[in-house]
């Protein structure tokens, strides 16, 4: 007869920050990605997307911009997918506190490509 | 508080998290929730264990069934770097200006004015000590001894120090042991000056950023870049 002894894990620190953390875009079964995005929109969260979800959105629609310019390591709000050429959006009212301190220029030369 | 790099020059690490208190405003840092908490909670201005990163947007913590579970965007770079704007108290005033009233030939005392804060209490001693007006303007020197009414520096300023010559002092020294710590002002967005030097969260000050282009500038436009010292990632456990 096999015995199995259950070893609880020590309730730690970075387990419970690991515990905390959802992985991939934590969308319940049955949502659309379109819709599942707009609810985040609509509660003014930090919108993420890999560099294949990323041209299905236009953030300065919806009020967002991007967050920096460089790629994140980050999952995709939309496919779920971890990605490492992920972009970040966050709404237009977080650029004091956490926005990119260079400003992208909207026309000129050095405009971003759209 | 706002991203600044990540000094081992890593990519950005975002992460959602779910959260056991409300993250009301963007940029604040977060620490690990209670054992049996749902999530991280928000971390508090003067101290700091077990820190998860800084949020990057707001969310609202509910138990009430049908509300949408609150979750934040988490930067959770273990040596990324944030930079926080210098206030002069909890409320984000400017910056506190120090007047010299007697004239030193040594460059190495500053001697306060009669209704400047007293660089013993809260004592500055291990801080860093700007000339924001007159002949040393823009040089910055390390606190090494403090009075009630005078600091004084190891390394001289270049010139002399004249009456009248305009200081501003900070509680923080890049990368000294006892000039660490930040305490935060109340909406825990910036770098509050008006606290003994070591006071704080467990942050470790990189670089002192002084706008010294003007005086009123200085005063309302410096920055310290900081660290967070307490990360879960870094402690092993």
């Amino acid at each position: 007869m096999t015995v199995t002894l259950h070893v609880p894990k020590p309730d730690t620190a970075q387990r419970r920050a690991a515990a905390a953390v959802i992985r991939g875009h934590g969308r319940p079964s049955g949502r659309t990605a379109g819709g599942w995005i707009a609810d985040k929109i609509g509660l003014r969260q930090c919108v993420i997307l890999c560099d294949f979800c990323v041209s299905k959105f236009n953030p300065r629609k919806v009020g967002y911009e991007l967050y920096r310019r460089t790629t994140m390591n980050a999952f995709c709000d939309d496919c779920g997918k971890h990605s490492l050429h992920a972009a970040a959006f966050i709404h237009s009212a977080f650029h004091d506190a956490v926005g990119d301190e260079r400003r992208i220029p909207g026309k000129g030369r050095w405009a971003r490509i759209r | 508080m706002n991203y600044a790099w990540d000094e081992i020059g890593g990519q950005q690490v975002l992460r959602k998290m779910k959260i056991s208190a409300t993250f009301a405003t963007p940029g604040i840092y977060a620490t690990v929730g209670a054992s049996n908490g749902a999530g991280i909670v928000v971390g508090l201005r003067t101290t700091a264990t077990e820190q998860v990163g800084v949020t990057v947007d707001t969310g609202t913590y509910s138990t009430t069934q049908g509300d949408a579970e609150g979750v934040v965007t988490v930067i959770t770079n273990p040596y990324a770097v944030y930079r926080m704007l210098m206030v002069g108290d909890e409320d984000n005033a400017q910056l506190t200006l120090t007047t010299n009233s007697v004239a030193e030939t040594a460059g190495t005392v500053v001697t306060i004015t009669t209704g400047d804060p007293a660089p013993n209490s809260p004592t500055m001693d291990e801080g860093t000590i700007v000339c924001v007006g007159g002949a040393n303007y823009g040089h910055t020197r390390k606190i090494t001894a403090v009075g009630a009414t005078s600091a004084t520096v190891t390394v001289p300023f270049p010139r002399d120090i004249a009456a009248g010559d305009v200081f501003i002092l900070v509680p923080w020294t890049p990368n000294d042991t006892a000039g660490d710590n930040i305490n935060l002002s109340a909406d825990l967005a910036n770098a509050e000056q008006d606290v003994a030097v070591g006071t704080g969260a467990d942050f470790r000050p990189l670089a002192l950023e002084f706008d010294t282009t003007s005086q009123a500038n200085a005063r309302r436009n410096s920055y310290v870049y900081a660290a967070l010292v307490s990360h879960v990632l870094t402690q092993g456990t």
